[in-house]
């Protein structure tokens, strides 16, 4: 039965990590956990992202049964080569990334369920550098 | 016969722990109940509300026939797509142990279920509850 959903937070931002690293159309660079600056990045590096974990908000079901609704982030890093158009990098890597999230939303049985609640972009404000943000909302249930 | 409130109920109570679907029986009397105090093991729950009652027709000898109204909710925990079996088992389990024994051991005149809600909650903590109709004689004389 893949609902059961009582995974721990570790284990879930794993797969996550895990699977974004099967991207291959763009060919994903990189994939660090835990990290919201983006100092450092080259265009060698692009595409690639950080996977953090942002809140959890718990809620008493059971003695021993707590469902949790996990927030995490994911930044996306772009970079627009020359003869290349901002936008579409940008588009095509964020749909890479959600298809992967949208193919198991269980994340591995890990999670009962896990959503996407909201997608931003930069806008071009950082050209020919692009981000975004994506966020994702994971219900799993745990002891306490 | 059974001619006290208390009596009635204790019968009803112990009527729903020798049903093998069912693990744990309480009694409440405050308005809400609080499921958070018990763990999984302890589910299928079935918490009895503290009845409202009510004279139905007075009779000579310091007897009185009562209703009882007593409300049931069953607690269940279900990590599968859909709980509506784990609920069809439970409901028939129980309705099945009060139409077998309607006088609850011989501590109702009769009882009945007089209706079954839908299922409510949210995966995995589900719950129904069963409304109850029990008559009894109060002997005026002893309670």
């Amino acid at each position: 039965m893949a609902y059961y959903g009582k995974g721990t937070k570790e284990e879930i931002m794993n797969y996550i990590g895990t699977t974004l690293n099967t991207i291959l159309v763009p060919k994903i660079k990189f994939v660090e956990y835990q990290k919201i600056y983006d100092s450092g990045m080259s265009k060698n590096r692009c595409p690639g992202c950080n996977v953090n974990d942002v809140r959890i908000d718990k809620t008493k079901i059971l003695k021993d049964i707590v469902k949790n609704t996990f927030q995490v982030g994911i930044v996306g890093y772009v970079y627009a080569g020359s003869g290349e158009i901002l936008s579409t990098v940008l588009n095509a890597f964020m749909e890479a990334v959600k298809d992967k999230i949208v193919l198991d939303p269980t994340c591995g049985n890990e999670a009962y369920d896990s959503r996407t609640i909201l997608i931003e972009t930069d806008a071009g404000s950082r050209h020919p550098q692009g981000m975004f943000v994506q966020m994702l909302e994971i219900i799993y249930f745990s002891d306490e | 016969m059974t001619e006290n409130r208390r009596d009635l109920l204790a019968a009803l109570a112990t009527m729903l722990g020798i049903v093998s679907e069912v693990v744990t029986v309480v009694r409440h009397y405050s308005e809400e109940f609080d499921i958070t105090q018990y763990a999984e093991a302890e589910l299928p729950l079935v918490a009895i509300k503290e009845p409202s009652e009510s004279p139905e027709e007075e009779c000579t000898s310091m007897r009185a026939m009562m209703w009882l109204e007593a409300t049931l909710k069953v607690y269940f925990v279900h990590w599968g797509i859909s709980p509506d079996a784990t609920y069809g088992t439970l409901m028939k389990a129980i309705r099945d142990k009060i139409g077998n024994d309607p006088n609850l051991n011989s501590s109702s005149v009769f009882t009945h279920v007089r209706g079954v809600s839908e299922i409510g909650g949210e995966m995995p903590l589900f719950s129904f509850t069963l409304d109850l109709a029990c008559r009894y004689y109060l002997d005026q004389t002893s309670t």
